[in-house]
């Protein structure tokens, strides 16, 4: 338990400079460098399992 | 847990419209809010992570209940740690593996631990916020055990007992529908379903008729069925429990029009409980309030009450 939050933690510090997106940073990103754009994706991959489209 | 297809199929479109949601309304909302800026100086709310972010989802909407505080979490810019339910653990670990998925580790993960270990949880310092799904009686303890170690923020999503009241000028024929479909959605078991019914006394019988039509309609067998509208209880303990307080308000005057019994599907299988319409039912008995001693039941009895207003 312990090593998974450290773990969490650590990522959190890189995650936190993470542009939420484009919106409302104006400066150049990469799709996948965008916070929402991760959550996006990642809901799309869940809904996949159940044969399910995001879009 | 049991829950019939229709039913997971609603909780997973609920599930991509709350996604959607939060990232079409989380750019403004994590905005920094200038309040006042002048010579002597600048005045302004800023947003801001707190680091990894403690979520405990329930069996009953496993999807739903866990992304309303992980999508927010993660948008936000923290890590989240899932404990999920015992009856559901899947469910943590495919949010994992879908964040992985998209590119990022260890920003969501999912946390095997007991229930006793919570505590031991709460007090690491990477944790910066405790969001708990759940009954009351948990929720309280959730609360107690953070104010007795460190102040951080929780977010707690209780269970009801949640009530509805049909008026003399309502649909009658509409609210009977609609008040069924709350109290038998997901047999019972959601912590916002109509637990117990007013109604007007001058409409009373004719919404009752009503309500036992529709009651009636709900089918009661193998979740993964199509035609299946009623699934099992989750629970092990549950269809004996709600059986013995079904008899207790009969006891107390109430009067059972439909249901009252455990009962298996059309092979003999399975644990459910016959959709349930006790009448008459008073404000002071057992069923009608809150049991402090019996958790599972207050949350997730899937009998419902009808009761007579005088007004």
């Amino acid at each position: 338990m312990n090593t998974i939050v450290k773990e969490c933690y650590e990522s959190h510090k890189s995650w936190e400079k993470v542009p939420l997106g484009k919106q409302i940073f104006i400066q150049k990103l990469t799709l996948k460098d965008e916070r929402i754009k991760v959550v996006k994706k990642a809901a799309e991959y869940f809904l996949k399992v159940f044969s399910l489209s995001y879009y | 847990m049991g829950k019939p297809l229709k039913e997971s199929f609603s909780e997973l479109k609920a599930f991509h419209s709350l996604v959607r949601k939060l990232s079409e309304i989380a750019p403004e909302a994590l905005a920094e809010k200038v309040v006042k800026e002048n010579q002597q100086g600048l005045l302004k709310y800023t947003r801001e992570p707190v680091g990894v972010a403690a979520i405990f989802s329930p069996w009953n909407y496993p999807v739903l209940t866990c992304a309303n505080m992980l999508i927010t979490s993660v948008l936000a810019g923290n890590s989240v740690v899932i404990k999920h339910s015992p009856y559901t653990p899947i469910i943590g670990k495919h949010f994992e593996e879908a964040f992985k998925f998209a590119g990022v580790e260890n920003i969501v993960r999912e946390l095997m631990i007991m229930h006793t270990d919570a505590v031991k949880l709460y007090q690491l310092p990477e944790i910066g916020f405790v969001g708990f799904t759940g009954s009351t009686e948990v929720g309280r303890n959730v609360h107690d055990e953070l104010a007795d170690h460190r102040f951080i923020d929780y977010t707690l999503e209780l269970g009801g007992n949640d009530a509805a009241y049909i008026a003399e000028d309502a649909d009658i024929e509409l609210a009977a529908k609609e008040t069924m479909f709350g109290a038998f959605y997901n047999a019972g078991q959601s912590c916002n379903g109509i637990e117990r019914i007013y109604v007007h006394h001058s409409i009373y019988d004719d919404f009752l008729n009503k309500a036992i039509k529709y009651a009636l309609t709900y089918e009661v067998g193998d979740p993964l069925k199509e035609g299946t509208t009623l699934g099992p209880l989750t629970l092990p303990d549950l269809p004996e429990a709600i059986k013995q307080k079904v008899e207790d308000s009969a006891g107390q005057g109430g009067r059972i029009i439909i249901g009252g019994l455990p009962c298996t599907d059309s092979e003999g299988k399975g644990r459910f409980f016959e959709p349930t319409i006790i009448a008459d039912a008073q404000n002071d008995m057992s069923m009608m309030v809150k049991n402090k001693f019996n958790i599972l039941l207050e949350k997730y009895r899937c009998l419902k009450l009808l009761d007579q207003l005088l007004v």
